[in-house]
């Protein structure tokens, strides 16, 4: 055989090899290991279409803090949260462009933290979806450990994955910590919005002013990364565009917020309690956006609601 | 100079059969050690010293490989 | 996730000077190399590019001066009569061996500075505290060139094969440099030989299919060894050796590394062997099978192979022929048995190169410690041996009792090697018998010690073939197509799939790496 047709040979087979193995090892559902790292953010997909009108995008800050289903009790406001762990900017872009496919997004939250991370190789790969799955032997291949039955037999399909706290991540954990200056001097020289976060952070405003989302930028409380200079430096730019920016660690009194129950770890992220009362302020802004009360309207998200309100019960927490 | 090479040969290490073996180095019969001994006992009966470049396993293999080192050493 | 992002430059960057290299033009292609290889040092520290691009140069001057001296001693053999001839004979002989000498002090010299400084600081603290003197030499912290360990030696060769006469000096100091900076071996060896490697470096290679595959095939077994096998051992090994755990779990830990060690460089020199095979160039072997060894003596001819041979022939010929040894020699005749007139003298001067061996490994006591462990097991080899040799004849019982006793005596020494220092190996043998303090199975998932065993039974049987002669290469490249290439394809997504790395597995760093 001459060749040229020995390497096509070769390379046709390892292509199909190669697929083959991408299908098995991608991870079939959130509970999958590293399945939340290849769903990440999008459980929208398995939403109907067309019922969501409120998305948040940002990092664990957000899906720790930013919980819909008390804002849907509350409300009446669908929304959705695209946190993922370590996102990055162009993660929070992507599935931005990913929600607004399938849903009417009148306003969208962008958690601020994500703005000064620094970006590395692994987010050009976490953000583009079909990237994952062709990288899937790379990525995935621990997987080789817990291979189901069903890995062999299903597609991986990314509507597959319904997430009844849609995209929250529950804690009922209370860690008591103690308050200290962490944000710095309220003199502190602002810090520009990093180079590579904000060419997606005006990627984000374009979308939005194309397709008439709202913007609201919000930075939850949170000592461990947060600072005025940080702070100073979003506010500019929220200036410059015309955006609302809530600081919560400027003014924790908004939520009525206390350091030492409304944590689930040393001052990063929030627990459900602290969600709540995020819940309860951030409803009350965008109530000026004349967003739907699903509540009045079409019962949806009933079950779902039920179940979370059984949740609370059974953990002892109040509702109000 | 054959026999007095398998007469040395015998002395420094009984029991091999010198005449025909063609691997003594491959096969490690000789050691690096005796090899050394070897050349020094050589040096002393031909009267010659042998540099260090010729300590290669290709002129120890066998004892017609050790005439022909000994005969280039001496003609220089 | 930063380790990955280099080894895929190093990959981008690989192809790229390959392929600069087949299109480049026949004549100057080995430029390509140089310029490689000091791109890559260039990117790893200015510092360690200029030092190479020096370190070149003085052994290139000194070579050619000492050539030099040679060339002309040669050319006025026909005008002298044999007896002024050998006169200037010794007299050139005399000068070249004090530019040797210089030029040996150089080049050892900036390497024995850099990597044992420390070493020689520690020494001379413990003696000034010994002597109550308040004096301490502080401790530098100075990086270490990448491959300076072995490019040193290389290049001692040259400077020692030139002053020999073995070949002439090169006239051009980009052929030393391009012998100094040859990428491959500059991470982990082997160590070369200048008239063996150069005139395949400078030689214009043609691509040819079969170099590429066969290339490609070498740095995938060596991938397979290192990431499949090495990297999943690692995590074994460093549960045992740094995590303070106790319980003859500690044995398995010792082994584990045994194989880690020699999966690792292996691997490593497998992958250099294979990148030179794509430019059609051949490397030393550096290992064979030397776990099939039954004695540690013939392990070390089987085990790092090229730094054995570099000091058999710069360190133990010459020092054997010497003149204190020879001495010796008369002084032993007909004193004593004809073994022992061998064997004392060489015994002397194999304390000196098991010293340096030991020493080359690590610039602490410990690794002196390391070289006279092997010195001392490998004298009492021979002198059993040569006791017993008429009780045990070539059975085959006593070549594999040989090959077990030869992997537990070799598995105490990696216990040496690895340790941190010669307390540290002594508390992990107590350790061993102290109570369990956990299971294997808590600290090495049950899954991972399955593919890790397996994965040492495919390369016990492939070693073993290969003891056999059987040339595995060749058995596979005659199967039908299909088959052919499924088996590549086996071994790619091995690699692939039951690779140690990414999420869940550690990083480590290469062993033979830091030298």
């Amino acid at each position: 055989m001459k060749l040229w047709k020995r390497i096509i040979l070769f390379f046709a087979m390892f292509i199909v090899v190669y697929l083959g193995v991408c299908v098995v090892l991608t991870p079939k559902t959130k509970a999958d290991k590293g399945g939340d790292k290849f769903f990440a953010g999008r459980g929208f997909e398995a939403e109907a279409k067309n019922t969501i009108e409120v998305v948040g995008i940002g990092n664990s800050d957000l899906y720790s803090a930013f919980n819909p289903l008390e804002l849907y009790r509350l409300y009446g406001i669908t929304s959705y949260c695209c946190g993922v762990a370590k996102a990055s900017p162009m993660l929070g872009y992507r599935l931005l462009q990913d929600i607004t496919k399938k849903q009417q997004i009148k306003v969208c939250i962008v958690e601020t933290d994500f703005l000064y991370e620094k970006m590395g190789m692994a987010d050009y790969t976490q953000s583009l979806i079909k990237l994952q799955f062709l990288a899937s032997p790379f990525i995935y291949h621990a997987r080789w450990k817990n291979l189901k039955w069903q890995d062999f037999t299903k597609l991986p399909k990314l509507d597959d994955n319904y997430d009844e706290l849609k995209g929250f991540k529950y804690s009922n954990k209370r860690y008591n910590y103690q308050l200290k200056n962490y944000m710095g001097s309220a003199d502190s020289k602002a810090r520009a919005i990093p180079k590579r976060s904000l060419q997606y952070l005006e990627k984000i405003r374009k979308l939005c002013e194309r397709k008439g989302i709202q913007l609201l930028f919000v930075e939850m409380p949170s000592p461990s990364s947060w600072n005025y200079a940080k702070s100073y430096g979003v506010q500019a730019y929220a200036n410059e565009h015309h955006i609302e920016f809530i600081d919560y660690n400027i003014h924790p009194e908004y939520l009525d917020f206390d350091f030492k129950t409304d944590f689930r770890d040393k001052g990063n992220h929030l627990n459900i309690y602290g969600s709540i009362k995020v819940a309860k302020h951030l409803g009350g802004l965008l109530e000026k956006h004349q967003l739907t009360d699903h509540r009045k309207t079409q019962k949806i998200w009933e079950k779902e609601v039920k179940d979370y309100e059984e949740l609370l019960l059974k953990n002892h927490i109040s509702i109000a | 100079m054959k026999e007095t090479l398998l007469e040395i040969l015998e002395e420094l290490k009984p029991g091999v059969d010198y005449e025909n073996e063609t691997q003594l180095i491959t096969r490690q019969i000789l050691t690096s050690m005796e090899v050394v001994r070897l050349i020094m006992m050589i040096s002393d009966e031909f009267d010659i010293s042998i540099s260090p470049l010729y300590i290669v396993p290709e002129n120890f293999e066998s004892v017609d490989d050790m005439v022909k080192l000994i005969e280039k050493v001496q003609d220089e | 996730m930063k380790a990955y992002e280099q080894l895929l430059w190093l990959l981008i960057f690989g192809s790229i000077v390959y392929l600069l290299y087949m299109v480049f033009f026949k004549k100057y292609r080995y430029l390509i190399l140089i310029l490689g290889s000091l791109i890559l040092l260039g990117f790893a520290s200015k510092w360690m590019m200029i030092f190479v691009l020096l370190s070149a140069l003085i052994v290139y001057l000194f070579a050619r001066i000492m050539s030099q001296k040679n060339e002309t001693l040669k050319s006025k053999k026909a005008e002298f009569d044999k007896e002024t001839f050998k006169q200037e004979k010794l007299k050139t002989k005399k000068v070249n061996k004090r530019i040797l000498i210089v030029a040996l002090i150089l080049n050892l010299g900036l390497l024995i500075s850099i990597k044992y400084l420390n070493f020689f600081d520690g020494i001379l603290n413990s003696i000034f505290s010994m002597c109550n003197w308040d004096f301490q030499i502080p401790m530098f912290k100075i990086l270490m060139p990448l491959g300076i360990s072995y490019y040193t030696l290389s290049n001692t060769g040259y400077l020692v094969d030139v002053y020999r006469g073995k070949y002439k000096a090169s006239k051009n100091y980009l052929d030393v440099l391009l012998f100094t900076t040859y990428f491959p071996c500059l991470l982990e060896g082997p160590i070369s030989h200048y008239d063996q490697l150069l005139p395949q470096l400078k030689e214009p290679q043609s691509f040819r299919f079969e170099h590429l595959k066969k290339g490609l095939l070498l740095i995938l077994v060596g991938l397979f060894k290192k990431i499949v096998i090495a990297d999943r051992l690692a995590i074994l090994v460093t549960q045992t050796f740094d995590k303070g755990v106790t319980g003859p779990i500690l044995i398995l830990g010792v082994i584990a590394f045994t194989f880690q060690l020699y999966a690792e460089f292996s691997g490593i020199i497998d992958m250099v062997r294979g990148i030179s095979k794509m430019y059609g160039i051949q490397l030393e072997r550096n290992f064979e099978q030397p776990f099939f060894s039954s004695s540690v003596g013939e392990f070390w001819r089987r085990w790092h192979i090229s730094l054995g041979t570099w000091f058999r022939e710069y360190v133990f010929y010459p020092l054997s022929m010497s003149r204190p040894i020879n001495w010796l020699c008369k002084k032993l005749r007909g004193k004593v048995s004809n073994f022992w007139e061998t064997f004392l003298p060489s015994c002397i001067v194999l304390f000196v190169v098991w010293s340096l061996t030991g020493l080359w490994h690590g610039a602490s006591f410990k690794y002196l410690i390391y070289g006279l462990y092997y010195y001392m097991v490998m004298m009492i080899e021979n002198i059993i041996s040569h006791y017993f040799a008429h009780k045990i004849k070539h059975k085959t019982v006593f070549h594999v009792l040989g090959i077990i006793k030869t992997f537990i005596l070799v598995n105490i020494g990696m216990l040496l090697f690895r340790c941190n220092t010669l307390t540290d190996a002594g508390q992990y043998i107590m350790n061993i018998f102290q109570p369990s303090s956990t299971k294997l199975t808590s600290i090495f998932e049950a899954k991972e010690c399955v593919i890790a065993v397996l994965a040492i039974l495919i390369l016990g049987v492939f070693e073993w073939l290969q003891t056999k002669k059987f040339d595995i290469y060749q058995r596979i490249v005659n199967l039908p197509r299909g088959i052919e290439y499924a088996a590549y394809l086996i071994l790619i997504f091995g690699i692939i799939i039951f690779g140690a790395y990414g999420l869940g597995y550690i990083p480590p760093d290469p062993i033979y790496g830091g030298f």
